[in-house]
């Protein structure tokens, strides 16, 4: 074996060992983010890809993860979400802060409805209305509450300011539990009171 | 502390992104207020119920070979 072939071979098994092992948690987040297996596959093997062709860039001791996170979102943003698409329009006039608890505590104590509603909501209930979210309000949600990144991580892989991080959050959760809220009432578990 | 300054910061708590001060001012202000306290108490428990409802554990094996392909043949293609 020469230099070069021992050489490529450490490489390939830091790469391994160092960001491969990051391949569910991306996995995951693609899926959600793409609405489709086909989808989410390429975009991950384009991130990683990228990732192989840009390893010697990768600051070692420093969050892999959150690095890979950013690749992935770039490639997303660029050259997966919908071409030509037209900013997405939301309503969040009648929505105030407290809107699911604020409808839950109004069904009345003695039924306990919000134990009523964690109970009963279905799981593809909950995937349909993250699906349903525009991708500025998916993606920071998916960030923040699928992953756990932090305000500042999610700034850094997606390239914006904390402060919009901290207003898409703010108005993702608003549209997630509006559109939950919609779900149980059709679905008949909670009647909203006359 | 009152319940508006308590709720201005709801989500920095339950993000986890307070830092101690505030989190023990409004700690005390919950022990005594019930109606923020279920407030705090019902967005913790939102996080966790969608996180824990939309967190697919998806087999990433297959994909992981066709990565390691991948990567092989760049290496070839490269020499």
């Amino acid at each position: 074996m020469n230099n070069r072939q021992s050489g490529d071979n450490g490489k390939k098994q830091r790469f391994e060992a160092e960001a491969l092992v990051h391949l569910n948690t991306l996995h995951r987040t693609a899926l959600r983010m793409t609405k489709n297996e086909g989808d989410a596959d390429d975009l991950v093997q384009d991130t990683y890809m990228k990732a192989y062709r840009f390893w010697d860039k990768f600051e070692e001791g420093s969050n892999c993860r959150a690095w890979l996170f950013k690749i992935m979102t770039n490639l997303f943003i660029n050259d997966y979400r919908a071409k030509g698409r037209t900013p997405q329009v939301v309503d969040l006039e009648d929505v105030d802060d407290d809107f699911l608890f604020g409808h839950l505590s109004a069904l009345g104590p003695s039924e306990n409805p919000e134990k009523l509603f964690f109970d009963k909501v279905f799981d593809d209930d909950v995937k349909a209305a993250i699906d349903e979210l525009p991708d500025d309000f998916k993606m920071v949600i998916v960030l923040s509450f699928l992953e756990g990144f932090s305000y500042q991580e999610i700034a850094d892989i997606a390239g914006l300011q904390i402060g919009t991080v901290k207003s898409r959050l703010h108005r993702g959760r608003k549209l997630l539990q509006k559109s939950l809220w919609k779900y149980a009432l059709k679905n008949g578990f909670i009647k909203e009171p006359a | 502390m009152n319940c508006e300054k308590a709720l201005k910061r709801l989500y920095d708590v339950v993000d986890k992104e307070a830092d101690q001060t505030d989190r023990d001012e409004i700690k005390k202000h919950l022990e005594h207020c019930q109606h923020c306290m279920s407030r705090f108490e019902f967005e913790e428990m939102f996080k966790t119920f969608i996180s824990e409802k939309a967190c697919i554990n998806c087999n990433s094996d297959e994909l992981k070979t066709k990565i390691l392909e991948k990567i092989d043949q760049s290496r070839d293609s490269s020499r």
